[in-house]
């Protein structure tokens, strides 16, 4: 089962191919991790991506592949390797804001 | 069962089937009050964990993709002991006309089947609700040929309406855990005594992750008696068994024609029954997310989950659209439906297939009953993937009246 | 002219050739110019179980297709069919219209409960009784030539299909382009042959007893004035 914190919502992949999404967040990053449905049950893995809140309401974030956590989609086979990685990216994310809050106003992404 | 039976199969001699090591609870013990544990598991595990706690006698089956994976998971129940007899048929009709036999010997029966499968043994399947079997028929629906193809389109579905049998439509894998469960249920029930059929999306589910929450392995359903139904278990002296009889009961070797005819009807009536024991068990035949709404979205398995999102996203841009979810597709819900949509403005039927079945029944149930337009829409078959993009773009043309 | 219309149901016993009886009159009917339809009974053949067959008789073109179920004229091949209760249809005289028309092959009349005379009688119902088995032995020398009895009988009722129309039928059946219903009749038809050195004599028994039963009903005074008791003469039925 994989970590229920910082989980912002779950829902069914919207692209309509069927599967769950899971949604992330801490402070203005997040994570989006989708479980889609494989015609072999063993190549079921996990498609994780790392994203930038645009708003929340309505929900809106982008694709964000310039952190040190990844510079591309990622795959996990396992709810385990999942679960280290998120457990990771959580603690990277709040430095990530501790850091941005230090930057002058103009810098700031 | 002797241990002997189990010794033939390569078992120790005191080797104790999992299944005998089980208690039994009430229904609505299972249903509300166990506490349950969530994992995050496919379509065909959950089913397969469904079977662990229904007390099944026997399973018959024949393989077809998407349903293969979740009867090869009963085939370890088998061998674990969940499941007291098990075997592979040659084809669907066999297996389906097996399944017949092994329902009227009175035992808790089980199989799956797929598409063209199910149309392959679509023979047998109708003549189960005038046979009055109970039994669970895991439909993993599929493209129908032709072409051939494996993507999920439920189709299939709109071939069992008119049957006689239960039909629910599960949305996701919780569900494909628990509909099965409540189907052995009702589909016992003396005032039924009826097959019911548990149909999901195919691949949406089988093949991808969801989250379920289950009961303790260690607690199954009542077993099935044999003896307590509209037909008792081997009864040849009644119909609808063939027998030699005189006029005005049978017309030469045939049912006389009233006969049939009064026997389709206590089957519909039986159908009709079971409304009753489906609203305790699932908890409402439908499910209603923002009654007051003047818009539904009004769907049926896979198309719910896509439903779902395109009202948290029309919630975000400040309007509240309804939806309904459609549990048992047979016993229809009428009443509840037209009590849901009488108020409604607009009503979009979002469905995985190309007729529209489920369409065709709400506008024959609301028709006069509902002044709200009723769009029959979006439909995507074959396979195809219906994006809540899709259902929202609907939706603002319906609101354009453009539809 | 008035349009006739007759909707016959026949009940009678298996291997008693109901069925091939609807055939002939059926197709006597279309030989002499009318119209008709039947419905064939479909189901197993069994000796001595209850059968029906339903035919449509018109001097217009006919619609309706299915089962007869308010007939005005009703055949009971068997008394059996009555006093056993051998039909598919009870009481059998159910779903008759008004002043509707019954031949009950019988040498006298069936006792009826006051019910059923009851019954009958609101219809206006006219019974008529036909020995016709009687009629068959004294004339064909079979039983199996009933059936062509209460053939000429309701022929005689309704003044069609005309006699040699008929007989055309009844040749056809047997000679020639020989309509053969199922696989039963044509074990009965092996039998009849046997009893018949030649297929001629067979033609010739069963014309006499159509002959014979015309007459009978018109001189019990049951026949339709426009019933002709002509004599059946070969060479006009081959010429049909």
């Amino acid at each position: 089962m994989i970590t229920q914190d910082n989980l912002l919502l779950n829902r069914a992949e919207p692209g309509g191919l069927g599967g769950m999404q899971f949604l992330y967040k801490v402070n203005d990053y997040g994570i989006t991790a989708i479980s889609k449905p494989q015609e072999e049950i063993s190549n079921i893995h996990w498609e994780v991506d790392i994203i930038k809140y645009l708003t929340l309401k309505p929900l809106k974030f982008e694709v964000c592949h310039t952190t040190a956590l990844a510079t591309k989609t990622l795959k996990f086979y396992n709810d385990k390797a999942l679960n280290e990685f998120l457990g990771k990216a959580f603690k990277y994310f709040e430095e990530l804001d501790l850091l941005e809050n230090m930057l002058p106003e103009k810098d700031k992404p | 069962m002797s241990n002997l039976d189990f010794v033939a199969e390569g078992k120790p001699a005191d080797w104790v089937p999992l299944g005998e090591t089980q208690t039994v609870v009430d229904p609505m013990e299972m249903f509300f009050k166990l506490p349950r544990k969530t994992e995050f598991i496919t379509g065909s595990e959950a089913a397969r964990e469904s079977i662990r706690r229904m007390n099944v006698d026997v399973a018959i089956a024949y393989p077809i993709t998407p349903q293969s994976e979740t009867m090869q998971q009963a085939g370890y129940l088998y061998d674990e002991g969940y499941i007291k007899d098990f075997y592979r048929g040659e084809e669907e009709i066999g297996v389906m006309s097996a399944c017949a036999g092994a329902s009227r010997a009175g035992v808790r029966t089980l199989t799956a089947t797929s598409g063209p499968g199910l149309m392959r043994g679509m023979e047998a399947i109708s003549s189960w609700p005038g046979a009055r079997v109970p039994m669970i028929l895991m439909d993993m629906c599929r493209v129908i040929n032709t072409p051939l193809a494996i993507q999920p389109d439920n189709i299939e579905m709109s071939f069992m309406l008119n049957t006689g049998m239960l039909l629910l439509h599960a949305e996701d894998q919780q569900d494909f855990y628990d509909y099965p469960l409540v189907a052995a249920i009702v589909s016992e029930k003396v005032d039924v005594t009826l097959p019911c059929a548990v149909s999901v999306d195919g691949f949406f589910v089988t093949h991808a992750r969801g989250q379920v929450s289950m009961t303790p392995k260690e607690y199954k359903l009542p077993p099935r008696d044999g003896w307590a139904s509209a037909v008792p278990a081997m009864d040849n002296e009644n119909p609808p068994a063939r027998l030699s009889r005189d006029a005005p009961i049978q017309k030469s070797n045939f049912i006389s024609y009233h006969m049939h005819s009064s026997w389709q009807q206590e089957v519909f009536a039986a159908v009709e029954r079971s409304a009753k024991y489906f609203d305790k068990y699932l908890d409402g035949c439908i499910e209603i997310v923002n009654p007051d709404a003047d818009e539904f979205l009004v769907a049926s398995g896979a198309a719910v989950s896509q439903s779902r999102e395109a009202v948290r996203q029309e919630g975000e841009q400040g309007r509240k659209v309804g939806m309904i979810k459609i549990k048992t597709i047979r016993p229809w819900p009428m009443r509840q439906l037209i009590a849901a949509l009488k108020n409604a403005k607009r009503i979009l039927v979002p469905e995985f297939n190309q007729a529209g079945w489920l369409h065709k029944e709400l506008c024959s149930t609301l028709y006069g009953r509902t002044t709200g337009t009723m769009i029959g829409g979006p439909r995507v078959y074959g396979g195809m993937t219906m994006p809540t993009e899709m259902i929202l773009e609907w939706l603002a043309d319906a609101r354009k009246k453009q539809l | 002219m008035s349009i006739k219309r007759y909707n016959v149901r026949m009940a009678g016993i298996g291997g008693q050739g109901v069925v091939t009886a609807s055939h002939i009159l059926s197709n006597g009917v279309v030989i002499s110019g009318g119209h008709s339809s039947l419905v064939p009974f479909f189901g197993s053949e069994k000796r001595n179980a209850p059968v029906e067959s339903y035919v449509r008789i018109s001097s217009e073109v006919i619609y309706e297709i299915g089962e007869i179920i308010f007939p005005n004229v009703i055949m009971i091949f068997h008394p059996s069919v009555i006093t056993l209760g051998k039909s598919y249809t009870m009481p059998f005289y159910t779903g008759l219209k008004q002043d509707g028309i019954i031949i009950i092959n019988s040498r006298t009349p069936i006792p009826f409960s006051k019910d059923e005379e009851r019954e009958m009688a609101d219809v206006g119902a006219k019974v008529y009784y036909l020995p016709a088995t009687e009629i068959a032995n004294e004339v064909a020398k079979t039983e199996l030539a009933t059936n062509m009895a209460m053939c000429g009988a309701v022929a005689a009722v309704f003044g069609m299909p005309d006699l040699i129309s008929l007989a055309g039928s009844v040749k056809d059946r047997f000679v020639g382009k020989g309509v053969v219903v199922s696989g039963g009749t044509a074990a009965l038809d092996s039998a009849i042959e046997k009893k018949f050195a030649k297929k001629q004599k067979l033609l010739e028994a069963n014309m006499k007893t159509l002959e014979a039963s015309y007459k009978y009903m018109i001189d019990k005074g049951w026949a339709h004035p426009d019933a002709d008791p002509v004599k059946i003469d070969m060479a006009a039925i081959s010429a049909c």
